[in-house]
């Protein structure tokens, strides 16, 4: 997958949507945001600070000139850990305005936390997002690493996959491993 | 009954008697002494979960007393309903703890893993290394113990620490060490380390005869302790290591962990228990502080002293912070939980920025006050009362941030302003109490460690408010913090402006600013009141230039890179930042041939007048280099390894350094640095831990050449002696530079292995000589 734009369908109420991807899919996730902010208000919980504002704010800009009045209908917040992700989902209002958990895995890939209390706290996650999804559209991005990745990202990346109904699966154009004929 | 006045050395958790310490007596002797001490920590949650883990505990009632307490949790800002569960012995309380934790997950603890040390200060005051008047009753019990000097006293009496240093002669991880250096009151004893029986029985001599209060080693936690224990073990020579009879060392396991964006690796650890030990290749900062600032950290944060050398000062930091709150009867949460408020994505623009940078113009400025305030972010942390539990979402409160639609609560004092205050002023009496020392008072050394260690912590303590493991940090409270830095720098912009000033740069808690009739530091006074009226904010004269230079990027010469300066103070020293006499990874043969130019452009009046000692230096150091009278050592390069070796797409020098070190047999982990040199072909580096002595032949001369040239035109720059320049007039004189002597080899092979004719300049010059 390169750099350029993916149209992702907008989540709908009732199943929790996943995309699957390295960190290249920022901007088309921003498109998306873009689009449920055009429609009202939307919230973001960011598990990897990777929110792009400013790529939001141009992608607003190609739709409406009223680009602070469309940013602020998309609500922010950042988890740096996996405890604080399970307390603000904890803590997100349930009344159908859709959620947009940005590279969610990141705060579970903490090596200071056991895997077993990892496993834990992410399965709360899930049962929070699963029960938010039913009045409101979830949309999950979980980040795949393509040169650090270890058996972990699997194991943390199959309960994710379990509870998605929509599965979009993005993959990074593989580097040819040798020159390629000029000629 | 004994009672003496000494100092805390150590203290730790003992399986049969609860807490064991040990005290130098101001008379001489050493005493160990022990009392029981028992530890409180938290469960907090739903009221049905809390009484199942009631009954879970209440069933051990010679071990365990359970109560029902009222705490004060900072980020729910008010008092919280919590099961205290008090562990008679504290040796037991980090078991009970994981028991607790394992089987009730869904509560929230706090106070749950604080150090011993911590618990211990919260409780009697005394700190690790602190002067104490101490009484203990006939079975060594401590019975009273009361504090002489507090942590913030400015003037210490020296502590009688017995001091054993132990080094290899050479570096193990560069080559096999023959020999350890034992050095002891200014004797030094050599052992062989290939005949292990005499030295472990010498060694052991050693440390029952003069029984120190610390160790200091080179590499005792990564190489010499693990291998004397092991040899102690296989040989059934006791060597004694530790004071505390019956206690094996304490070993922490090497670590590799982010910081400030850069990976740090930190060796294991090997602790001693009853005395210290430190290693001073894995100690925190110590070629900064060393042991005089090592003392101050452990005596501010209360962390025993071996335990102070090896953190880093954001942990030191969270345990002043810590033991603020245990002070304060407030909850120290095991986990936080806490996150970021909600807010639209709008105010992310305004509210998530950093320091305020006006980029300087580049180019040669003279006469230029250099303004700083002092210790800018804990000043206002303190002056603005800013802690997590002070930060309010209220737009239209009083007291609001600038910028941010945040107010502040000034009711009452805040956690993070109340642990902070202490450390600051002592910071700032001690920068006064050093610029009135002269440089002759044997105490001024001392000073300047100190006070380098507390600005350190200072510096951090920013950070950690925003830092994601920290208990007490919060992202508002970060973002709050850099929103009244940028306008504090902004009032004293509009203060030098309204005086007259030109402002030159703004940066963070600094501003350069010139004007041509206030050359004297008595001039800038009426400036540095306004500017501190204008903010309520310290500030201070770093001092006048007599001239100072701002270099542009290394990309891009015309762009102006804040932090990348040099300067000359009208008292002759020297400033310097960002250039490659600072930074860690230049070569010493580049940095130091850097400092010199910038010594000679000093020593002068006009810099112009030493441009031609400049040339003709850089001269003798090109000719130098290509003789070959260059020490490899100073050729050496210290890159970090930035990732884990698979991470990498293209190897980066330290990388390929790394790939040589490892079909060698050694590993390195992420963080580390790695010595190496630039040589000729592939793969172009040497590491220097290889087995093998590095051909001299072999160095990358024009390589070493253009670091050089690229080094000194960023100095000359501005004098019209940009690389390009330097590099055509170096090379024109090329005929009279002695070349290294010809070799065996075959001529075009040789040809290929002459140093500096890669580049088209060098050949050029080279044109028409005979070799």
């Amino acid at each position: 997958m390169d750099r350029q734009i993916v149209t992702f369908p907008v989540p709908q109420t009732g199943k929790i949507s996943l995309v699957v991807a390295p960190r290249a899919v920022v901007g088309s996730l921003m498109s998306l945001l873009a689009t449920l902010a055009l429609r009202g208000q939307v919230l973001v919980v960011d598990g990897g600070n990777c929110f792009d504002g400013y790529a939001l704010a141009r992608t607003l800009r190609l739709h409406t000139h009223e680009v602070n009045a469309a940013l602020k209908q998309v609500w922010l917040s950042r988890a740096f850990t996996c405890y604080q992700m399970v307390a603000m989902l904890a803590e997100l209002p349930v009344d159908g305005t859709p959620v947009i958990v940005l590279d969610m895995l990141s705060t579970f890939l903490d090596e200071n936390v056991s895997l077993s209390k990892r496993l834990r706290l992410l399965d709360s996650s899930l049962n929070l997002l699963r029960r938010i999804s039913q009045g409101a559209p979830v949309a999950v991005w979980a980040r795949t690493r393509t040169t650090t990745a270890t058996a972990e990202d699997q194991q943390l990346l199959a309960p994710l996959l379990e509870v998605a109904r929509d599965i979009w699966e993005l993959q990074a154009p593989e580097t040819p491993t040798h020159q390629l004929p000029l000629f | 009954m004994p009672e003496f006045t000494g100092w805390l050395l150590d203290l730790f958790e003992d399986p049969r008697e609860g807490l064991v310490l040990y005290f130098i007596d101001e008379a001489g002797a050493r005493w160990r002494l022990s009392r029981p001490f028992p530890v409180t920590f938290y469960a907090l949650g739903e009221d049905a979960e809390l009484r199942a883990l009631w009954q879970h505990l209440s069933n051990r009632p010679g071990e365990i007393t359970l109560s029902r307490a009222r705490r004060m949790d900072v980020f729910k800002r008010g008092e919280v309903t919590a099961l205290g569960v008090t562990v008679k012995n504290p040796y037991l309380v980090r078991k009970v703890f994981q028991q607790t934790a394992a089987q009730f997950p869904h509560l929230e603890y706090a106070d749950a893993d604080l150090h011993i040390s911590l618990r211990f200060a919260a409780e009697t005051g005394a700190f690790p290394l602190a002067r104490c008047r101490v009484a203990a009753n006939e079975a060594h019990q401590l019975e009273e113990i009361e504090v002489l000097e507090d942590a913030w006293t400015l003037k210490t009496e020296p502590i009688p620490l017995r001091v054993i240093s132990l080094e290899p002669d050479v570096a193990p991880h560069h080559a096999s060490p023959r020999a350890l250096l034992a050095k002891i009151e200014g004797e030094t004893y050599r052992f062989d380390l290939r005949t292990w029986r005499p030295l472990l029985v010498n060694l052991r001599a050693l440390i029952q005869r003069h029984d120190p209060d610390l160790l200091l080693t080179d590499y005792g936690d990564t190489w010499l302790l693990p291998r004397l224990l092991k040899e102690s073990e296989a040989h059934h020579i006791p060597l004694g290591l530790n004071r505390e009879p019956g206690r094996g060392v304490s070993t922490r396991a090497e670590r590799t962990y982010f910081s400030y964006g850069q990976l740090i690796y930190r060796g294991q650890q090997v602790h001693l228990f009853g005395r210290c030990h430190i290693d001073r290749q894995n100690a925190v900062l110590w070629d900064d502080y060393a042991l005089e600032g090592t003392i101050e950290v452990t005596r501010v944060t209360a962390l025993p002293l071996q335990t102070a050398a090896r953190v880093s000062p954001g942990t030191g930091i969270s345990s002043i912070e810590m033991l603020t709150a245990l002070r304060e009867g407030i909850l120290v949460p095991w986990q936080k939980q806490q996150a970021e408020m909600l807010k639209p994505a709008a105010d992310l623009f305004s509210a998530d920025q950093g320091g305020l940078v006006y980029q300087p113009k580049i180019g040669v400025h003279k006469n230029v006050a250099q303004i700083d305030f002092v210790s800018l972010y804990p000043a206002i942390m303190v002056h603005f009362n800013i802690s997590p539990e002070t930060i309010l979402p209220d737009p239209d409160g009083d007291n609001l941030v600038p910028a941010l639609g945040l107010a502040i609560d000034t009711s009452q004092d805040g956690l993070i302003p109340k642990a902070l205050r202490p450390l600051l002023e002592k910071r700032i009496e001690m920068k006064k109490h050093l610029a009135s020392t002269p440089a002759w008072d044997p105490y001024r050394k001392g000073f300047a460690s100190r006070s380098s260690a507390l600005k350190w912590l200072l510096v951090t303590c920013f950070g950690y408010l925003g830092y994601k493991n920290a208990r007490f940090g919060r992202i508002e409270a970060h973002q709050a913090v850099t929103a009244y830095g940028r306008e504090a720098l902004l009032r004293a912009k509009e203060a030098a402006e309204d005086m007259g000033f030109e402002v030159i740069q703004l940066y963070v808690d600094g501003l350069w600013v010139h004007h041509p009739e206030k050359t004297q530091p008595a001039d800038i006074q009426p400036l540095l009141l306004d500017i501190q009226q204008r903010t309520g904010l310290p500030i201070s004269l770093d001092g006048i230039y007599r001239w100072v230079v701002f270099v542009g990027s290394r990309q891009n010469k015309k762009r102006p890179v804040a932090n990348r300066y040099f300067g000359v103070f009208q008292d002759g020293t020297l400033k310097v930042r960002g250039i490659d006499a600072r930074r860690r990874d230049s070569t010493p043969f580049v940095s130091t041939a850097q400092m010199h130019l910038l010594e000679l452009l000093a020593r002068v009046q006009e810099p112009e007048e030493a441009l031609p000692e400049a040339i003709a230096f850089l001269k003798s150091r090109l000719r130098a280099l290509r003789a070959g009278e260059v020490e490899l050592t100073d050729l050496l390069v210290r890159q970090r390894l930035g990732r884990k070796m698979e991470a990498y797409r293209t190897p980066s020098p330290a990388a390929r350094a790394v790939l040589q070190l490892n079909s060698a047999g050694k590993t390195l982990r992420p963080g580390q640095r790695v010595p190496f040199i630039y040589t000729l072909g592939k793969p172009g580096v040497f590491a220097w831990d290889l087995p093998q002595r590095p051909n001299p032949r072999a160095v990358d001369v024009a390589r070493y050449q253009r670091l050089l040239l690229r080094a000194a035109g960023i100095v000359l720059e501005s004098w019209g002696l940009d690389e390009e320049k330097l590099t055509e007039r170096m090379l024109s004189d090329l005929s009279q530079l002695h070349l290294p002597a010809t070799s065996k080899q075959h001529p075009l092979k040789h040809r290929r292995n002459i140093p500096g004719v890669i580049d088209p300049p060098v050949k050029r010059a080279l044109k028409g000589q005979t070799y």
